[in-house]
């Protein structure tokens, strides 16, 4: 997945850890190989190879029902989550070297619309030839959700599955006590901008600073808008708390997406989050009951302007 | 817009949802396969090897039976699985022949000589095809003995609903037997049964189900017991002889609650049954399944029988009835039954498990719903039944 | 016969009953059904045993209609 991956649980005994381990990360080593961008025997290839002649295929059960999510997604970022973005990879690759000129951005933001596809599950109609699906935005924390689910399943009952910053949690530890999540400071490298303690549920975060080019002296994130064919220059970094990863991992991307747009769309959808924008301003909303809640940290920053909501 | 206030619970579970954005993601994300733990879901199993031993036994130097099978069950692809089965089983020991009267007027049951002993070599195959919301599964199996055979098929289908918290079912059987006798071991009479049943499965909330079945069975044939006599007043001995047809329904409910201050799952089973021969019987189980730490389960119960006798059942008989159907078989007799019923299994390592069960069982004629019988049929029986189960 | 249909239609009665009652479970409460505990019937074999032993033993229709032929046991 290009990230450093970890899965964390207690068992009853170092054989059940390793197996029940072992089972899960086959299953996110799966998903990986299913929908990379980069294999040529991946779905994502395959539906792509329908796409670049303009026809229709059938997708299965798992696919399908991503593609419900990213549906929904669509929907509910008002088109900014899209996941026919994958023909802008090109201008905006690691290699990439200089600004890609408005003339390219033009012509590959042709091949970009999730409004351009016919989604009647299970067919999938590209109506114009040249789109690229990029199941990038959903995989990797639909990934944790179910190795968090499979650990489940085998009877574990305390651990957590991080795959590069997206975070399920199967159960706290054995003794009851939460996990403490540090959130990486968006812009000093070695702080920790707030811990959150989570005993179920999951967390994400998106920002800025994760994966980017430089350009000129300049940082592009890798988050690009499907609207402009530009990388976003919002919030510089958010994370998000939410039942499933696969939830909090979209709601930080839309935030992104968003651009100054994110807190009020945050606020919108209501899931426990906080941000940082580019003066280091930093926000959020906090629900807190029994065994979640955000560090005391957000509220004793002299910066904050969080609000908080007590259930 | 000002903040909306959201509760997140605990659990992975309720979650109070205000923000219709945050409703239709959540809706989105729970509709995307294996997120989370969940319910034995029928589908493909993995490969799994099944082998067991069982002991049978019945009080007062009755038939003892042991049985060893080995049952294999091998996903093929996607959506095929096939099944293979095969048991040997041993009897040996007394059984009842018939009923005779006694010194004071009080009737005991004579009882073969502990020379009974028969070997059964039966196996079955099968397959089963699975595809989003259906199932079929056909087997055929056969069993042979020295003075028994039989063939049998049966097909069933699966049907499920609502995100597979419903399931229906449906199920035909056809069995086509051969009887004999040791010393005419050749001389086979024929009978067969057709069984058909429908049932469904549905969950009721995240703690409970209930399953209700239907059954309907016709059998055929020479459907009498060759080595049971009855003992008539005037005539002496006579052949058991039953009618050539049965008809039997049955209805069987079973409800499964997980009650969390215990943290076990309660069981109750209850079937009724009626039939053409006069015989009625009901049937209650309750058992309370646990799980405890180091991978154990362990469950124990009882169950409560009661039958009434056969319209053509007498204990002895004064005379032949006129439409020459008369049986003295202890099962056809009016009686009551009373079990208790042990198991235990144990996860060894992810892939082996290893079970054990035991049932006894007290027979007796006091615990009847109607019709006659005697003390003279009580006894007791018993079974425990070890199993290993491997998983790949 | 009479006492047949009684049983049928209690049956169809017990089985409107419960399916209008209940609504689906979201796949996230789905937990503790997916326990071992919570099911209804016993390993196959341990299952196809019982029932030998009750269709011989007893009188009344040992439930489920799938084969197993039977033994001759008496």
């Amino acid at each position: 997945m290009g990230s450093r991956c970890e899965i964390r649980i207690y068992a009853d005994t170092e054989e059940v850890a390793t197996a029940v381990a072992r089972r899960a990360v086959a299953d996110v080593v799966r998903l990986d190989a299913k929908y990379s961008n980069y294999r040529d025997d991946s779905v994502t290839a395959a539906i792509n190879r329908v796409g670049a002649a303009g026809g229709t295929t059938e997708v299965d059960d798992e696919t399908a029902s991503l593609l419900d999510y990213a549906d929904t997604c669509f929907e509910q970022s008002e088109g900014l989550f899209d996941i026919t973005s994958g023909a802008l990879r090109q201008a905006w690759g690691a290699d990439c070297k200089a600004l890609p000129s408005a003339a390219v951005l033009e012509r590959l933001l042709q091949r970009v619309g999730w409004d351009k596809v016919l989604w009647s599950r299970p067919r999938l109609e590209f109506s114009v030839p040249g789109i690229e699906l990029d199941f990038g935005g959903v995989v990797k924390e639909y990934a944790a959700d179910r190795a968090a689910a499979i650990c489940a399943e085998a009877g574990i009952g305390h651990g957590l599955v991080d795959l590069g910053g997206d975070i399920k949690i199967i159960g706290p530890h054995p003794d009851g006590a939460p996990w403490s999540v540090g959130i990486q400071h968006p812009r000093q490298a070695d702080a920790v901008m707030a811990t959150i303690d989570l005993s179920h549920g999951a967390i994400a975060t998106s920002g800025d600073y994760e994966r980017f080019v430089e350009i000129d002296g300049k940082r592009y994130s890798h988050i690009v808008s499907p609207r402009t064919g530009m990388p976003v220059h919002g919030l510089a970094g958010v994370s998000v708390v939410a039942s499933e990863c696969i939830v909090a991992g979209s709601a930080t991307t839309i935030a992104m997406l968003m651009e100054e747009r994110g807190p009020a769309w945050l606020e919108e959808v209501g899931l426990s989050h906080l941000w940082m924008d580019q003066e280091q301003r930093v926000g959020g909303m906090y629900a807190t009951n029994a065994t979640d809640s955000l560090a005391p940290e957000l509220m004793s920053s002299p910066q904050s302007s969080g609000r908080s909501t007590t259930t | 817009m000002p903040p909306q206030p959201v509760s997140v619970g605990a659990d992975v579970g309720v979650i109070s949802v205000k923000s219709p954005r945050l409703a239709a993601l959540t809706a989105a994300a729970m509709a995307l396969p294996g997120l989370h733990a969940r319910a034995a879901e029928p589908g493909l199993n993995p490969f799994t090897v099944d082998a067991s031993h069982l002991e049978y036994f019945e009080s007062g130097n009755r038939m003892r039976v042991r049985v060893n099978q080995a049952t294999a069950i091998a996903p093929i692809g996607d959506s095929t699985q096939l099944i293979a089965d095969g048991l040997q089983d041993v009897i040996s020991g007394a059984s009842p022949i018939n009923n005779a009267p006694g010194p004071g007027g009080q009737p005991h049951q004579v009882l073969t000589g502990a020379s009974v002993n028969d070997r059964r070599n039966a196996g079955d195959i099968g397959a089963s095809l699975f595809s989003n919301d259906n199932q079929i599964t056909v087997r055929q199996g056969w069993s042979s003995e020295n003075d028994y055979k039989s063939t049998w098929t049966s097909i069933e289908g699966r049907h499920f609903l609502n995100q597979k918290d419903t399931v229906l079912a449906a199920g035909f059987a056809f069995n086509d037997d051969g009887v004999s006798t040791h010393d005419a071991p050749d001389d086979f009479r024929t009978r067969i049964k057709r069984d058909y049943f429908i049932g469904v499965t549905q969950i009721i909330n995240e703690r409970s189900l209930i399953e209700l079945s239907l059954e309907y069975s016709y059998s055929n044939g020479f459907l009498s017991d060759p080595y049971k006599l009855v003992f008539v007043q005037s005539t002496g001995l006579l052949p058991d002889s039953r009618p050539s047809e049965r008809r039997q329904i049955s209805v069987t409910g079973k409800y499964l609650l997980y009650v969390p201050p215990i943290d076990s799952a309660l069981q109750v089973i209850q079937s009724l049954s009626t039939d053409n021969w006069g015989i009625n019987a009901g049937a209650l189980e309750v058992q309370l399944k646990k799980e405890l730490p180091g991978e154990w389960q362990v469950n124990a119960g009882g169950r409560l029988y009661s039958q009434s006798s056969a319209d053509f059942y007498q204990v002895l008989f004064q005379t032949p009835p006129a439409d020459g159907l008369h049986t003295s078989d202890y099962r056809m007799a009016g009686f009551g039954s009373a079990s208790w019923l042990l198991g235990v299994t144990k996860q060894i390592t992810p892939n082996f498990s290893l079970q054990f069960s035991g049932e006894r069982t007290y027979r007796r004629y006091a615990l009847r719903s109607g019709g006659t019988g005697f003390d003279g049929d009580n006894y007791i029986w018993s079974f425990y039944l070890v199993t290993l189960q491997a998983q790949f | 016969m009479r006492r047949t249909m009684h049983l049928a239609r209690c049956a169809t009665l017990l089985l409107m009953a419960a399916l209008s009652a209940c609504s689906t479970v979201p796949p996230w409460e789905r937990g503790t059904l997916a326990k071992p505990v919570m099911s209804v019937d016993p390993p196959p074999q341990e299952k196809q045993q019982k029932l030998r032993t009750y269709g011989a033993k007893e009188g009344g229709a040992a439930a489920t209609g799938v084969g197993g032929g039977g033994c001759g046991c008496n």
